[in-house]
């Protein structure tokens, strides 16, 4: 449990972060909660540990056009203690991440950048359809969550670049959740599921519904989401939507290790969808006062 | 207990619950703990404050497969490394003073399994076992050292549960037990027992499965190894007992007993598992002075 030797540096500003984590086998360091253990584990042997502790720039939650503006080095905690209005689903990932101390160290940007398959924040920026923002030499390049995460757990993040922001759009009208089975053990997501709906008079008129836990990389339920739009908000007609939830994924695509099986997991899926459908849509009628 | 329940509890208290008033003595009061203060305002003393700046770094090599023939140990790369002070074998510790095997077991039963040498011999046995140890300036040094060599194993087959183990075509692990039992024992009276099941109006029958214990301590095991030369050997470890240790060490070493001394300092949880690592200030007469038991 003794890392190997690196040399670290502390940069103080973005630009010579930037420069530091460009360097052959440089990696950042954030909260450190996916690093130091891989370290620890000698996993992993980088020439350089770049500390983005004093980047202070990329810290804290602001509020601009219709959108939440989430600094990357912003901590768990920070984000749960500002509570910004119309993102319910990145709340409850947050609140679910770890324990009271890892709250306090890890960072939503760690987060979305480490790319854990059972991460509960990418389950939620995908269902809040939030915006990426990283940043390397050429200055900034913005992409939709799905478009940051391919299919193999890898992200598009280049080697020079750092994830440095995350928006989530506010809308009126919509609401959002996110609800999980948590591996008794790992404190991990067996499966995790995120939903924002909006509605008008005629109902559900936009669904996003994204799981983690299931495969390498965040997935849309996109079934699912086709069967809510237009769907009234009696509970059969969302169990039926969320039942068929697995029949869209191969089981042999799915994650099975010797803590939860491919099988288990897709079992877990309607129940979860459900759970998290649900509350998204008791959070919408509360908002906008619609009784779809 | 939800919330709620807390609240409740909290506000009105519960049912049968004593007033602290009511109940002189130790029941129903807090009690003030007198040993807390140091450890909370981090004074307490740990194993690794027993060191000094000459001390060195001891690392296992650990088996990585159950059960398994050693056919090569290659240390020459972690020899070569700056600040790698040593790299031991068994071939190494075999030409010692001592035995340098752990005897097998204290009870009066006849136990089948041979003692432990404390590096693992021409077999590894489980998945774990220190097969070499690595000596260097620090930790670090001792950790990359480790890294470095490289063990060619021949597996054998391997079991994971008692009844599997005990089968007739199971792998054997020790030659002296061919049938893999360590030790048969009873208790009771075999007769009296019969009798009661047969004049019971129902029997029911259960399969008890005795789980294994992996306690996991704070302060994970450790221990640091002073050879005073005529003054012998000074042994200061993280565990509840050093009488223990002391006879196992003797045992071990092929030391008098009085010429070691073990202490158990302040220890941040023990639980039965408490005793692999030593760090050794000099190495007597080659490599004994360092010892594992697990």
């Amino acid at each position: 449990m003794f890392p190997p030797q690196f040399d670290y540096r502390r940069p103080e500003n973005l630009e010579e972060a930037l420069e530091a984590v460009a360097a052959d086998d440089a990696v950042a360091l954030a909260g450190g909660h996916d690093l130091v253990p891989k370290l620890k584990q000698r996993e992993t042997n980088p020439g350089t540990v770049v500390d983005l502790a004093g980047l202070d720039g990329l810290r804290g939650v602001g509020s601009g056009q219709n959108e939440v503006e989430v600094g990357a080095l912003t901590t768990y905690a920070a984000m749960l203690d500002t509570a910004p209005k119309g993102v319910d689903a990145l709340l409850d990932a947050t609140g679910e991440v770890g324990d009271t101390q890892i709250r306090n160290r890890g960072t939503v940007g760690g987060n979305l950048a480490a790319a854990h398959p059972a991460s509960d924040i990418p389950a939620a920026a995908l269902a809040l359809d939030a915006t990426l923002h990283l940043t390397g030499p050429g200055g900034v390049r913005s992409l939709p969550t799905e478009a940051f995460y391919g299919d193999d757990g890898e992200t598009v993040c280049g080697d020079d670049e750092l994830l440095t922001e995350l928006t989530v759009p506010q809308a009126a009208g919509d609401g959002s959740a996110y609800a999980r089975k948590t591996h008794p053990s790992t404190g991990y997501a067996a499966v995790g599921v995120a939903a924002r709906l909006c509605l008008d008079s005629m109902g559900i008129s936009e669904a996003r519904v994204a799981v983690t836990g299931l495969l390498d990389s965040p997935a849309r339920l996109e079934s699912v989401e086709r069967a809510l739009v237009g769907a009234g908000a009696t509970d059969e007609e969302f169990s039926e939507a969320t039942a068929r939830a697995g029949e869209a994924f191969d089981e042999s695509g799915v994650r099975s290790d010797h803590l939860v099986s491919a099988d288990q997991r897709l079992r877990l899926l309607p129940v979860y969808a459900e759970k998290a459908i649900s509350q998204a849509l008791d959070r919408a009628v509360d908002r906008t006062g619609v009784s779809a | 207990m939800s919330t709620d329940d807390r609240e409740a509890i909290d506000a009105e208290g519960f049912e049968g619950e004593v007033d602290p008033e009511d109940a002189p003595g130790y029941v129903g009061h807090s009690q003030q703990r007198r040993e807390d203060a140091p450890l909370l305002r981090g004074e307490a003393t740990y194993t690794d404050d027993f060191g000094g700046p000459e001390t060195t770094s001891l690392a296992f090599v650990r088996a990585e497969v159950a059960h398994a023939d050693i056919v090569e140990i290659e240390t020459a790369d972690a020899a070569a490394i700056d600040g790698v002070l040593a790299v031991y074998t068994w071939a190494d510790l075999a030409d010692g003073d001592g035995p340098m095997v752990l005897p097998a077991s204290t009870s009066p039963l006849d136990v089948a399994v041979p003692g432990h040498p404390v590096l693992a011999t021409e077999r590894v046995r489980y998945d774990g076992q220190p097969v070499a140890a690595v000596v260097a300036e620090d930790r670090y040094l001792a950790a990359d050292g480790v890294e470095a060599v490289d063990i060619t194993y021949d597996e054998r087959g391997v079991v994971t549960e008692p009844d599997e183990a005990a089968k007739a075509d199971a792998p054997t692990l020790y030659e002296g037990a061919p049938d893999n039992v360590a030790v048969t024992a009873g208790m009771g009276d075999e007769d009296a027992t019969a009798e009661a099941f047969e004049a019971a109006d129902e029997v029911v029958s259960v399969e008890l499965e005795n789980n294994r214990l992996v306690p996991s301590a704070l302060e994970p095991r450790a221990a640091v190894a002073r050879w005073g030369g005529e003054d012998g050997l000074t042994v200061t470890i993280s565990s509840q007992s050093a009488h223990g240790h002391r006879q196992k060490l003797s045992q071990t070493l092929g030391l008098l007993e009085r010429d070691i001394r073990v202490i158990a300092p302040g220890s941040a949880g023990g639980s039965v598992t408490k005793a692999t690592t030593i760090r050794a200030r000099r190495w007597p007469r080659g490599p004994p002075g360092i010892w594992a038991v697990r």
